[in-house]
């Protein structure tokens, strides 16, 4: 199963989304909220500009006589370096100062912000009547820039901002170590799992977290069943080859019994049975056999398996079985370093032996069946030749399917072989040999 | 000193402004111009630039001197962008130019206490100090500070002494150290009407109240800059510094690049050369920045900050106010 994605990685990016969004949220009501302070500040200080200037009015006979006091001033220039504008008015009349000053819009507001010869900057308009009750309105205007102010706010936030950063990268620190701590018996189960053999079906004793137990009994429980179902196999395999085996060479004694006493018109019907009585027989024997490699594919044994001596011992073994029919087996080419696979060995030399005997069935007598093994971009391959009639074009795609058979032979032989390549990542490959006969290519994985 | 100076009218790269240039100089014979309009003497600065352009050999530097009005009458009509450098004396006048936005930032970040904005820059120090002529006035020297000086001058122990002193409707520093005076001590009206009993004469330039006080016809001057006073000890033996424990003025003489300067880095070289240890060693001493650390006798030196509350000075209703209060006080008759 190739797995897509992971829980961490996942996390991770959910994480620093948030994070993101988080430090920009930060930063922006915290520059907000700063410069909203620094902006009233600024706005108190420049009102005590104007409050003094304004305090400081004395009604002369021709004009008004005010002071620009220089400390007031002194005092706005330290707090920030920031040019400083002011304007004196007599209702609509400049008695003094910078005559392009921008206005409030509405008469009731006294700060505002305004951009002011390019820069942005704050101001701050105060007035009083001239004398009670008057119409006539001493006004006086103080404008300060705000570049270094909002540059102050941007700072502060900024540090703010970085701050929340660190914690949360902290804090996803800290959750990584909490999560592999937490996931800690997970993985040991998993690595008991990784560990365990095949045919190990015993429960997971392992003392788990009670977020885990769940997972535990529901994998136990599968377990169980597992093993029931192989020891039901198993037995039934035991059990088939004894009930079934035992009557069918009870028939085929009797039938040879027989076949020596009954007169010679009814001969032929008991040698017609006695044929068929070997059908069954080994039809039953690679019945079982099919059955027995399903159980070993399930066990999954594996080691390092010479598929050249394999051949040689097999051929050995089938030698009386060759000479019966007047074959001649042929072994070539199975001594080579190169013809170690990994694999089943007991499966390997079933579906060899399937794939020689078939041979040995097909040839006619005082003809070869010739077996070779090779080596070929990564693959073994054990070759098998007869002399035999061939197979139908017609029949090659049906070769493996069980349920037919061609000539008399029974059909599972080279099923059994094909089951055999595949649970090994090989194949079987069958063809017509130029001149007669048929060739059988059996290729398995070295690893 | 100031009838030395010719007055030339030379009509520059400008649109409509004529600047009156009290002198034009040029030093070093490379062939980048760099132009400086100042208030200095020539031979103050002379040194320093010579010092620029022997390590900067590509460099010419055409200095162009003006008084202080001239320039902030020149900056604001619109200057040309040959001129690359602005130094005055006239503190006032050159924060009220930067605060109003015609200069631009400078390239290095100097000390807060020497630049405002870092647009302006302080280049040197101008101490302020009081003289008198020791034959006139023997008992002077024993004078600590203003207030003694005004008790010593307000009775009838001495009488129709020749007082002078900076007259502050026609002299810009004189206008300046006056407000300042007053910020730094509310009983400099007190003083003032002490003086005022005596001959007092009001006067245009520190150079010609030094004469005056060499030659006797003043016994004391107030306010003079002392870098003027100084070399004039040597052949003046009757001449003495009045330095006060209370406080000793000192005006900055300043800088900045105008914004639309078109050699502004070699001006930023210029500033940075001058405030050099290099540069400073070129001044003479009395002037150099670290004069304020300096143990010169007298009161701490307190230069004008460099402050845009400068510009409250340079008010039209604020002048006013000023000097209705110094008609009353001093031209009653």
């Amino acid at each position: 199963m190739d797995s897509g994605w992971s829980i961490r990685g996942r996390l991770f990016s959910l994480w620093l989304l948030m994070l993101i969004v988080v430090s920009l949220a930060v930063y922006w009501s915290t520059n907000a909220v700063v410069e909203r302070s620094l902006r009233e500040g600024q706005d108190r200080n420049l009102q005590a500009v104007a409050q003094v200037i304004l305090d400081s009015a004395v009604k002369t006979d021709a004009t008004i006589d005010f002071e620009l006091p220089y400390q007031a001033f002194e005092v706005l220039a330290y707090s920030a370096p920031e040019r400083i504008y002011y304007a004196v008015f007599l209702d609509s009349e400049i008695l003094s100062g910078y005559d392009d000053l921008p206005l409030s819009e509405s008469p009731e507001q006294s700060s505002y912000g305004e951009i002011y010869r390019g820069e942005s900057t704050r101001f701050y308009v105060a007035g009083k009547p001239i004398r009670p009750g008057s119409n006539e309105q001493f006004r006086v205007v103080i404008g300060q820039t705000e570049t270094s102010y909002q540059k102050q706010s941007s700072t502060i936030a900024a540090w703010i901002a970085f701050a929340v950063l660190a914690s949360f990268a902290l804090l996803a620190l800290w959750a990584e170590l909490s999560l592999r701590h937490a996931l800690k018996p997970v993985v040991a189960i998993e690595k008991d799992l990784i560990a365990r053999p095949a045919d190990d079906f015993s429960p997971i004793e392992r003392r788990v977290p009670s977020e885990v137990v769940r997972l535990v009994q529901t994998l136990n429980r599968i377990f169980d069943q597992h093993r029931g179902l192989l020891q039901e196999n198993r037995a039934f395999i035991a059990e088939a080859t004894h009930q079934i085996k035992t009557p069918i060479a009870a028939i085929l004694m009797r039938a040879e019994l027989l076949e020596r006493e009954v007169e010679d018109g009814s001969r032929s019907a008991v040698k017609d049975l006695i044929i068929r009585a070997r059908y069954a027989s080994k039809l039953a024997t690679q019945l079982l056999m099919r059955a027995t490699l399903t159980y070993r594919e399930v066990l999954g044994a594996r080691d390092q398996v010479d598929i050249g001596a394999l051949v040689a011992g097999i051929l050995r073994a089938l030698d009386p079985v060759a000479e019966i029919k007047d074959v001649g087996l042929v072994g070539n080419n199975l001594e080579s370093a190169e013809f170690i696979i990994f694999g089943d060995r007991i499966a390997l030399r079933e579906g060899i032996t399937c794939l020689i005997d078939n041979a040995i069935d097909y040839a006619p007598s005082l003809t070869d069946v010739e077996v070779s093994v090779r080596h070929d971009g990564g693959r073994v391959c054990v070759t098998v030749m007869d002399s035999g009639p061939g197979i139908d074009q017609q029949e090659l795609g049906r070769a493996f399917d069980t349920t037919k058979r061609s000539g008399g032979h029974a059909g599972l032989g080279l099923s059994i072989v094909e089951k055999v390549a595949a649970s090994h990542r090989g194949e079987l490959m069958i063809s017509n040999r130029e001149g007669g006969g048929t060739r059988c290519d059996l290729w398995f994985a070295t690893s | 000193m100031r009838s030395l100076v010719c007055y030339v009218l030379i009509l520059l790269s400008l649109e409509s402004y004529a600047l009156e240039i009290e002198g034009e100089f040029l030093v070093g014979q490379g062939s980048d111009e760099l132009t400086v309009i100042g208030t200095s003497d020539f031979s103050r600065v002379q040194p320093v630039f010579a010092g620029f352009v022997g390590s900067h050999r590509e460099v010419r530097i055409h200095y162009l001197q003006m008084s202080s009005r001239e320039i902030d009458a020149a900056v604001r009509a619109g200057l040309s962008s040959d001129i690359d450098l602005v130094m005055s004396s006239a503190v006032d006048l050159q924060v009220r130019l930067v605060n109003d936005g015609y200069a631009q930032q400078l390239d290095a970040r100097f000390d807060q206490r020497l630049t405002w904005r870092n647009e302006l820059i302080q280049l040197a120090v101008e101490p302020v100090v009081t003289i008198f002529n020791r034959a006139r006035f023997p008992n002077l020297g024993t004078v600590n500070s203003r207030r003694e000086l005004a008790h010593k001058l307000d009775g009838n122990e001495v009488k129709n002494l020749q007082i002078t002193m900076y007259d502050p409707a026609i002299s810009g520093v004189g206008y300046l150290l006056s407000r300042q005076d007053l910020i730094q001590d509310e009983h400099f009206w007190q003083l003032l009407e002490v003086l005022e009993q005596h001959d007092f004469r009001l006067n245009c330039c520190s150079g010609d109240m030094i004469d005056q006080v060499v030659s006797g016809q003043s016994t004391l001057a107030y306010n003079v800059l002392e870098s003027y006073v100084l070399p004039r000890l040597a052949n003046a033996p009757e001449l003495e510094i009045l330095r006060f424990d209370d406080y000793q003025l000192a005006i900055p003489r300043t800088a900045f690049v105008p914004k639309q300067a078109n050699d502004a880095d070699l001006a930023n070289a210029l500033v940075n050369y001058f405030v050099s240890e290099d540069g400073q060693k070129r001044l003479v001493p009395s002037v150099r920045l670290d004069v304020v650390q300096s143990n010169r006798g007298g009161g701490p030196i307190k230069p004008i900050r460099i402050t845009p509350a400068l510009i409250v000075h340079l008010d039209e209703s604020n002048r006013r106010r000023f000097f209705s209060r110094w008609d009353a006080v001093v031209n009653t008759p």
